[in-house]
């Protein structure tokens, strides 16, 4: 899957900064593509890109600073009553592999569709973050083994 | 449908009608088995098996809600019970919105799962034999009610059923209170050695040491023991057993014995290679993804398949009796070509004897339906479950839980005791997935720090590290009496769709259970003490089996250990079936399931009702000869 798609380049960057996880490594999951489409479905063309500029921007404006970064995401996004719960929900898509229902108030008011709360696809299950970062796999998916669980988890953070 | 008539006719293709499958057909008689799930749910061999296990581990993967009965098919024409639709009843209004009516006052908790291999398809796996005092509480403690059986007669068929499930444990760590060393046989050991603790468990024993409860005068020291458990592990080179086979000159069904015998894990239906060992999916309930967890599919597969024939999606509706002589002439079932429709034709069956092992409520249900079998009027009475209090918070250290079979180890000193004159008796399953069952984590954790915690980034990831490896849960699982007001019974304006009955359940919790809750968060109290945990139990007005007692407050949910609806008894008076699992009323009428059980005791029953049901199948070969 190419990123010259400067679109879902942006997404991946996004996502990147919320979550946490290096480009390459959400890459490595190969769910990328389906979360950008779940997005799609919930926001129109016209937000979404205004979601990249924004992003984009940000990115330009922190120069690599770190921290600079982390308080514009706030500043910018996360606080935006516009792009906040967007951002939140592309976080709970990573780590969760479903997509939650967001408010009818806020769709209404941005011209956004609303979509149940729903596990996007086995895959997407399968790829949350969430087993990872507490240092294990997902249930039914992933299986460490006989006996891994009589010690400690041995994984890099 | 051919009007054939068989050997015996079994209702239900769950774990107790398998064991009767297996047993009778290999004894070289014809047997019947009615299954009312779907046809490709008793695919047995290779590539159709594995696809409709794959059908149900996908489900499982796209469920928002993972309970127990998420992967399997819910069938409109044979409804399974489903905890989500599980509500607190008001006055005297029951609660019709799941498969259940619910007329209370208190929700019955627990569900079970109608397809082929039955609720061990969901189950977590635990086998834990009952405890001698279990089967005389009323002799021992006052209390309930004696078996007809005790748990020595009983053992022999406990070790049929270690061996059919293939149970993992260490025999010389199994030390329940109130037995001695010859609870086990002599030289006894299990067929697989035991699945591996949980590095949790290990925690817990550490920090349990030289920690006692003082109750009622008396000095319990905590310990924890591994729990045996239906899952494969590392073949024991000490077991022996092979069997159980028919004895023909004998009389009797035993296992054999050969020192050249050696014992071999049976893996998935799909594939022998594949389940060999649990493999830390931390699935088990709901689903097993290699089947290394036992399900009955493995017995049914095993049977002598000559000898067997199976109808699926066949709804029993009424079991037909010549009321002169009090015999049972057939089985009429309701056979749907279709799930997604309601259309069906009207067969019987017909057999010499007939069983129903429909579990617990379908069961009763049945004959009640039927007018059979009731002469004592304690059909769909006495239904019992374990009450289970979950008690969680955060460890000091991390200890890494959502890992490893639901349960590996336990609490057992409070399975027996003279406190059980006062309260109920209870064990204590350390419980090995964090805080997912009391509150859905990790998802809910992750949610909450996004939303609530306006986490982000790299912080976010930390502090869910930090957090949810600490998460544990503790249980602790209640003996509940036989009271004849809990109870199953039918009502005509509760049916399904296919003009079958809905079970209408009145229940409730007597004293004797909760006052069990009050000496259980005293225990809780100090463990927590001890261990220095960060206290995150909380139960709300608005859970659906809340309860107050002595102004406090609790919760419970279900076990899944539905007993008591059918129970064996010493006269006709006051119990549906005798020492044989024959029903009083009807000679050749016999009923296996949980629902013979007089009590419940506090272990996991299932392990129970497959030693009865080797017994009723030994009893049925013998009144077929």
């Amino acid at each position: 899957m190419s990123l010259e798609n400067n679109s879902l380049n942006d997404f991946f960057v996004l996502s990147a900064i919320l979550t946490g996880f290096d480009k390459v490594e959400l890459l490595g999951r190969g769910v990328g593509q389906q979360y950008y489409q779940q997005l799609l479905e919930v926001i129109d063309n016209e937000m979404a890109k205004e979601l990249w500029e924004l992003t984009e921007e940000i990115v330009k404006d922190s120069d690599g600073n770190e921290e600079k970064l982390e308080e514009l995401t706030r500043n910018q996004i996360l606080s935006s009553p516009k792009f906040g719960p967007i951002a939140r929900n592309i976080i709970q898509m990573w780590y969760l592999g479903s997509w939650i229902e967001m408010s009818e108030s806020w769709a209404t008011q941005y011209g956004a569709k609303t979509s149940p709360t729903h596990v996007i696809s086995s895959e997407t299950y399968i790829q949350g973050l969430v087993w990872d970062v507490i240092e294990s796999h997902p249930q039914a998916a992933k299986q460490p083994g006989f006996a891994s669980w009589a010690h400690t988890p041995n994984s890099k953070l | 449908m051919t009007e054939k008539k068989y050997d015996v006719v079994i209702v239900g293709a769950g774990i107790s009608g398998a064991i009767l499958a297996k047993t009778i057909s290999k004894a070289g008689y014809k047997v019947l088995m009615l299954e009312a799930g779907l046809d490709q749910g008793m695919e047995l061999d290779s590539q159709k098996a594995y696809l409709n296990y794959q059908s149900y581990l996908n489900t499982y993967y796209n469920a928002n809600a993972k309970v127990p009965n998420s992967p399997y098919p819910d069938l409109l024409n044979a409804p399974s019970p489903n905890v989500l639709q599980y509500n607190q009843i008001t006055g005297n209004i029951p609660d019709t919105s799941g498969y259940f009516v619910q007329k209370g006052p208190l929700p019955f908790a627990s569900d079970y799962t109608r397809t082929p291999g039955g609720t061990t398809l969901h189950w977590l796996g635990t086998c834990l034999r009952m405890l001698p005092n279990d089967f005389r509480l009323k002799s021992a403690y006052g209390h309930g009610v004696d078996w007809p059986i005790s748990y020595d007669d009983l053992k022999p068929y406990y070790e049929m059923a270690e061996y059919e499930i293939g149970v993992s444990a260490n025999v010389e760590e199994q030390k329940y209170p109130g037995t001695n060393e010859n609870f086990f046989g002599k030289d006894y050991v299990f067929p697989m050695k035991k699945i591996p603790q949980s590095y949790l468990d290990k925690y817990f024993n550490r920090h349990l040491k030289n920690t006692s409860i003082i109750l009622d005068n008396q000095e319990y020291p905590l310990y924890v023991t591994s729990t045996p458990q239906g899952r494969n592990s590392i073949p024991n080179d000490s077991y022996k057993l092979s069997g159980p086979k028919w004895e023909s000159e004998k009389s009797r069904l035993a296992l054999q014995y050969s020192e050249s015998t050696s014992y071999d894990p049976v893996g998935s239906i799909w594939d022998p290679y594949t389940g060999q060992r649990c493999e830390g999916n931390s699935s088990c309930v709901p689903i097993c993804p290699v089947q290394a967890k036992y399900n009955a599919l493995k017995t049914i597969k095993s049977a002598n398949r000559k000898n067997l024939d199976i109808i699926t999606q066949a709804v029993a509706s009424k079991i037909e009796v010549d009321s002169t002589t009090g015999r049972i002439t057939g089985v009429t079932y309701k056979k749907y070509p279709d799930p997604n429709s309601a259309q069906y034709t009207t067969e019987v069956a017909r057999g010499t004897i007939y069983v129903v092992a429909a579990h617990s409520v379908e069961t009763a249900k049945l004959l009640l339906a039927s007018g059979v079998g009731n002469s004592s009027d304690q059909v769909g009475r006495n239904l019992m479950d374990h009450m289970v209090m979950l008690v969680w918070g955060l460890m000091p250290e991390k200890i890494f839980g959502f890992r490893g079979p639901g349960s590996s180890s336990n609490i057992p000193v409070f399975r027996d005791g003279t406190f059980r004159s006062q309260h109920s008796a209870f064990i204590m399953p350390i419980d090995n997935w964090g805080w997912n069952w009391p509150t859905g984590a990790p998802n809910s954790n992750l949610s909450d720090a996004v939303v609530n915690k306006n986490l982000f980034g790299k912080k976010l990831r930390n502090y869910i590290n930090d957090t949810v490896t600490r998460q544990f849960n503790l249980h602790f699982e209640f003996e509940q009496l036989p009271e004849a007001t809990n109870r199953v019974t039918i009502d005509t304006s509760y049916m399904d769709r296919l003009g079958n009955y809905r079970p209408v359940i009145e229940y409730n919790v007597s004293n004797y259970t909760r006052s069990a809750f009050v000496t259980a968060q005293d225990i809780k109290t100090q463990i927590f003490a001890k261990m220095g945990v960060y206290d995150f139990t909380k139960y709300n007005t608005t859970d659906s089996d809340y309860f107050t007692y002595e102004n406090t407050g609790y919760s419970f949910y279900g076990a899944g250990h539905l007993v008591g609806t059918h129970r064996m008894g010493f006269t006709k008076a006051d119990s549906v079936v005798n020492r044989e699992q024959r029903t009083w009323d009807h000679e050749n009428l016999y009923l296996v399931g949980c629902g013979n059980m007089p009590t419940l005791g506090t272990s996991n029953p299932t392990l129970t009702m497959a030693a009865l049901a080797f017994w009723g199948a030994e009893n049925i070969i013998k009144a077929l000869k």
